[in-house]
């Protein structure tokens, strides 16, 4: 039987491939590459970075669904890195996925943006 | 008169193969037509170019219930639509890192090449990737 947090991994990496930053860097990769604008390394370490943080911000998403919360209950429910889970929850606010809607014991507490 | 019927225990992965419609489709039909033994737990999804396949196409499958994913096409070169197949090849790394990030064997899945000429490379593909899988042991809640 596969276990729960691996069968969450492969849901959050399937939204993540939905997410219009990894699919700019699938399609315009190679072209950037080709133009000498990014090296074959660089390009690598990008993706890597990008597809990392993509799940990882489907991650928080999908639990953000279940219900409002903290960074520190995302951290619990996610074995994330709090300073890591603000990072992205502040680049998701900027991307207007994500907005406060609240304060618990001295600590914001995020949503997902109805669009 | 009494048949006796066995039904083997054994667990035999399951995998599910993407095949582009003009080379590896046809490749796969060859082996059947020239008899070539390949594992049965196999299911075929005809696409038409291996450029057609998202990589959610492959993450479903895994979270759908296969053991593993291969991925069959035209040769470099030879692809139908000129260059599907070097686009999935560029895709391939990334589906190879999002599957490591989600914490599965990226020996689970599997790019090959193989022409409509290649019924054998077609069945040696598929014995291959499902002896790793066969290792790796099951990954699945079943079919859905």
């Amino acid at each position: 039987m596969k276990e729960k947090s691996t069968q969450d991994r492969i849901e959050a990496a399937i939204d993540a491939f939905g997410s219009e930053r990894l699919r700019w860097l699938i399609g315009k990769g190679d072209v950037l590459s080709q133009r000498n604008e990014l090296t074959e390394e660089k390009l690598k370490e990008l993706v890597d970075k990008t597809v990392r943080e993509e799940i990882d911000r489907s991650t928080i998403a999908r639990r953000l669904i279940e219900s409002p919360s903290t960074i520190s209950e995302i951290s619990k429910a996610t074995k994330l890195e709090t300073d890591y889970i603000l990072e992205n929850l502040l680049a998701m606010m900027k991307w207007n996925r994500v907005e406060i809607v609240d304060e618990k014991k001295r600590e914001y507490v995020y949503a997902l943006k109805e669009v | 008169m009494t048949a006796t019927v066995t039904i083997s225990k054994e667990w035999i992965p399951r995998i599910a193969a993407f095949c582009c419609n003009w080379c590896s489709y046809a490749g796969a039909d060859l082996a059947g037509t020239s008899r070539i033994q390949y594992p049965s737990a196999v299911r075929i999804i005809r696409v038409n170019c291996t450029g057609r396949i998202d990589p959610e196409f492959v993450l479903n499958a895994l979270d759908k219930g296969a053991d593993g994913v291969l991925v069959s096409g035209c040769h470099p070169g030879d692809c139908h639509y000129t260059s599907g197949n070097l686009k999935m090849r560029a895709r391939w790394t990334l589906i190879q890192m999002a599957i490591e990030q989600a914490g599965i064997n990226p020996d689970r899945i599997r790019l090959q090449w193989a022409s409509a000429s290649e019924g054998q490379k077609f069945a040696d593909g598929v014995r291959e990737l499902t002896e790793k899988v066969k290792n790796l042991g099951p990954f699945r809640r079943g079919w859905q």
